[in-house]
């Protein structure tokens, strides 16, 4: 009897990775996504996160692969954003990512000032949040997930959800979002009564 | 302060952006190819520093050994040295080695500690704090390392030669037995910067080796205005041999200031697991750290080769201006001597992370003679592997509650995440051994599961009602249910196997009974349990198998509960290998089913 993830743990090995694939990779590119805002750096996060996974050699009990790949692409990400935010007080901010066409400008604008509130937020908070929240993970895989104590999720979790709430301020409420709307509604009423007349 | 309705549509409009945003985002249709691609290609990864002491090898001059204890430093100071762009490090020898060292080389003598230290090391072991900075030594003392040239972490000199502070190589034969290295072994350093740096898990970091020094470039991507910001975070480093190994021994700031007090293992025998010079189970640890936001991350090192065997974060009290403090519990099997490693990660500024120093926590002495504990009642190995080397191949096996173990005259090594020590017993089986599952043997050890099955089997099979009783089994015995507990009747143990395939595949024991006595034991064959119905359940599960039962009144509800003990035969002894509990109807008038009629001669 040995090791120390159980006996039936092996290695991972590269037999693994198409069910891996399936299971796991779009949503880790998802994932990453939270953090660095565009697809290809999420997906660099991701793809190292997959390499280590299978030449690792970690032994991994069945079925935990979704929670070393969740905290490897978390930190990944915040690695990778950590660089990000480094190059860009020196060498300035990079295009962000080219909008869909057929996006509501308003709403991706709300989604954008989210995200970036989200990210600014520190490391452990921010993972808190965006596994809480858009994983609906529970606190114990959360705290599996970044190894931490589930205490240390709850106030992880409650500082993190005031600081956005100080950085993101009223607006985050939705009067932004009613206010463009309202906007929005005015304009559009505006260009009938133009073509009326 | 924040409502909680402001809070609650706070949620809601994460909770509906992060979903929008995670639904806009899709893997590019090519990823599979690039992935194959990147694992194609990417190395399997290896210890780096397991890399770096297996190419340290060297000889052993003679009489160079008791003077250069194992706990003496090799090396010390990484001072950072204000040169502009970068924080600068250089690392010397310390003062107490140069006389024996080379200029620019590290000489570890007994980089492995001798045997016959071993002991005297593990006496005088205890929790301590270790004296790292008093071998802190300026730059100034900075030995020269001649070479210039950029060594990126991911590329260990693999030819020391090559460089003109190369680890010393000599005709002599090194000193090897099971696959570790004794004798004084020389490092470039660059070499010991690496292991170090590996130590400290800093990862964007680059080396350089100049005239003087060598350059530890902490963050490449940093600018001059970072990296003087850096500068006066971390300002001294010291690093040093320690036992059998590196480690970083002292890491100071002048801004951020982190602690340690007196860890404290808790009663490990809570979780059923076996106290003893293995120290398992978890350590309690507390300290303070300046920065009421950071998050302090504890980590148990090996004193073998510095790798992680435990690690856990935490958070300190956030509403403390200063001298936060932070509590948390590391769970560790298996390791004897450990660092106890804490760093704080500042959440304001990722430059300022600051590690305290470590302190060392030590089991118990050495025993003379050990015990194999904590094997799984479902092990089919039955007891405690045997190998080659660590991890090799396979000579023997200890069997479950053995106690005539015994430690060679070998450090442990750590192998996979599993702590081995070289062991062997009165047989003459010697070999590489799991250290969790040796105790000391100081006490009458605790009658495992398997050793209880066992006894049992034994008895039975004998058809020894004395030597049943004998065993102790008139007391509460525990045992796992791998059966719901329900009414049955008639097939209904079939189908409660059959019901539970998915819960028996894993292995594991859920919903522990207490039984208040045994009553009969009975052998049962494969035929008996064709008779009765149990058969087909029986062999979709554990074959022909023979197996014992367990029978036992509850006099609480007046119903039979039976244990099943599925044997393997296969060795000398039997060997347990699957044990379901079974419970009959509860009858309203407390009689006996009829399939299942109480024995004539109970005791009560």
């Amino acid at each position: 009897m040995e090791g120390r993830h159980g006996r039936f743990a092996a290695p991972l090995s590269e037999t693994s990775l198409p069910a891996l694939y399936d299971n796991h990779y779009e949503t880790m590119v998802k994932l990453a996504s939270m953090y660095v805002d565009q697809r290809e750096a999420a997906e660099e996060v991701v793809q190292d996160a997959f390499v280590k996974l299978l030449k690792g050699n970690y032994r991994i009990a069945e079925g935990a692969e979704a929670a070393y790949l969740r905290r490897m692409v978390v930190n990944g990400a915040h690695s990778a954003l950590r660089k990000r935010r480094v190059r860009r007080r020196h060498v300035g901010d990079e295009p962000g990512p080219v909008a869909a066409a057929e996006e509501e400008g308003v709403d991706r604008s709300e989604r954008e000032r989210i995200l970036h509130a989200v990210r600014q937020l520190p490391r452990n908070q921010a993972a808190v949040i965006v596994l809480r929240y858009y994983l609906d993970l529970s606190e114990a895989d959360i705290a599996e997930t970044l190894g931490i104590a589930r205490g240390s999720v709850k106030s992880h979790a409650h500082r993190g959800l005031a600081r956005l709430h100080k950085i993101l301020g009223p607006d985050v409420r939705g009067e932004r979002s009613e206010r463009a709307a309202a906007n929005k509604q005015q304009i559009e009423q505006q260009e009938v009564g133009d073509d009326l007349t | 302060m924040t409502s909680p309705d402001e809070i609650q549509n706070l949620e809601q409009q994460l909770s509906r952006a992060l979903r929008a945003h995670g639904d806009s985002v899709e893997a590019a249709p090519d990823a599979y190819t690039r992935l194959v691609r990147a694992v194609d290609e990417a190395p399997v990864r290896t210890g780096r520093i397991r890399t770096i002491l297996d190419q340290l090898g060297g000889d052993r001059p003679a009489g160079a050994t008791d003077s250069l204890r194992p706990l003496a430093f090799l090396a010390a100071v990484l001072a950072v040295a204000g040169l502009g762009a970068y924080g600068l490090v250089s690392l010397t020898s310390s003062p107490a080695e140069t006389a024996t060292a080379a200029p620019a080389t590290a000489d570890v003598s007994n980089l492995v500690p001798r045997a016959d230290e071993s002991a005297a090391d593990d006496e005088s072991a205890s929790i301590e704090a270790d004296g790292a900075d008093d071998t802190e030594s300026s730059p100034s003392d900075s030995p020269v390392a001649d070479n210039a040239g950029t060594s990126p972490r991911s590329s260990v000199p693999s030819d020391p030669a090559s460089n003109g502070t190369a680890a010393a190589t000599s005709s002599n034969p090194v000193e090897r037995y099971a696959g570790l290295t004794y004798g004084p072994v020389r490092i470039t350093a660059l070499e010991a910067a690496e292991a170090f740096l590996d130590l400290l898990a800093i990862d964007e970091v680059e080396l350089e080796e100049r005239n003087d020094r060598v350059v530890v470039r902490l963050d490449r991507a940093a600018s001059p205005a970072e990296a003087a910001d850096r500068e006066t975070i971390l300002t001294t480093l010291s690093i040093g041999a320690i036992g059998d190994g590196f480690m970083v021994v002292d890491a100071r700031s002048d801004q951020l200031e982190l602690s340690i007090d007196n860890p404290t293992i808790a009663d490990p025998t809570d979780d059923g697991i076996v106290d003893g010079t293995v120290v398992t189970g978890p350590i309690e640890l507390s300290g303070t750290t300046a920065d009421p936001t950071a998050d302090v991350t504890i980590a148990l090192r090996s004193v073998v080769d510095g790798s992680v065997l435990a690690q856990t974060s935490t958070s300190p009290d956030s509403s403390a201006d200063e001298n936060a403090a932070y509590r948390s519990t590391v769970p560790i099997i298996g390791a004897e001597r450990v660092w106890v490693v804490a760093t704080a990660l500042s959440q304001t500024d990722e430059l300022r992370s600051v590690t305290a120093r470590p302190v060392l926590y030590s089991g118990r002495p050495d025993a003379a003679s050990y015990t194999v504990v904590g094997i799984p009642p479902y092990d089919p190995d039955g007891g405690l592997v045997v190998r080659s080397t660590p991890n090799g191949s396979r000579v023997g096996v200890l069997e479950s509650g053995s106690t005539d173990v015994r430690r060679l005259p070998v450090p442990p090594r750590l192998v996979d995440d599993v702590v081995w020590w070289a062991v062997g017993d009165g047989s003459g089986l010697e070999g590489w051994a799991a250290a969790r599952y040796l105790a000391v043997d100081e006490k009458p050890a605790e009658v495992t599961m398997v050793e209880l099955a066992r006894a049992v089997i034994a008895a039975v099979g004998e058809r020894d009602r004395s030597a049943v009783e004998a065993i102790g089994l008139s007391k509460p015995v525990f045992v796992g249910s791998i059966v719901d507990p329900r009414p049955m009747s008639g097939l209904a143990d079939v189908d409660a196997l059959l019901t539970t395939r998915r819960r028996l595949a894993t292995g594991r024991l859920t919903d522990f009974y207490g039984f208040d006595r045994w009553s009969e034991a009975e052998v049962f064959v494969p035929k008996s349990y064709r008779e009765d119905g149990a058969a087909e359940g029986a062999r979709a599960y554990f074959g022909d198998l023979p197996s014992v039962v367990i029978r036992s009144l509850n006099p609480e509800t007046g119903g039979w509960e039976r244990v099943h003990l599925f044997v393997s035969r296969s060795g000398d002894r039997p060997a347990l290998v699957g044990m379901v509990l079974e419970k009959e109807p509860i009858s309203d008038s407390s009689t006996v089913p009829d399939e299942s009629p109480p024995p004539s001669d109970t005791d009560d």
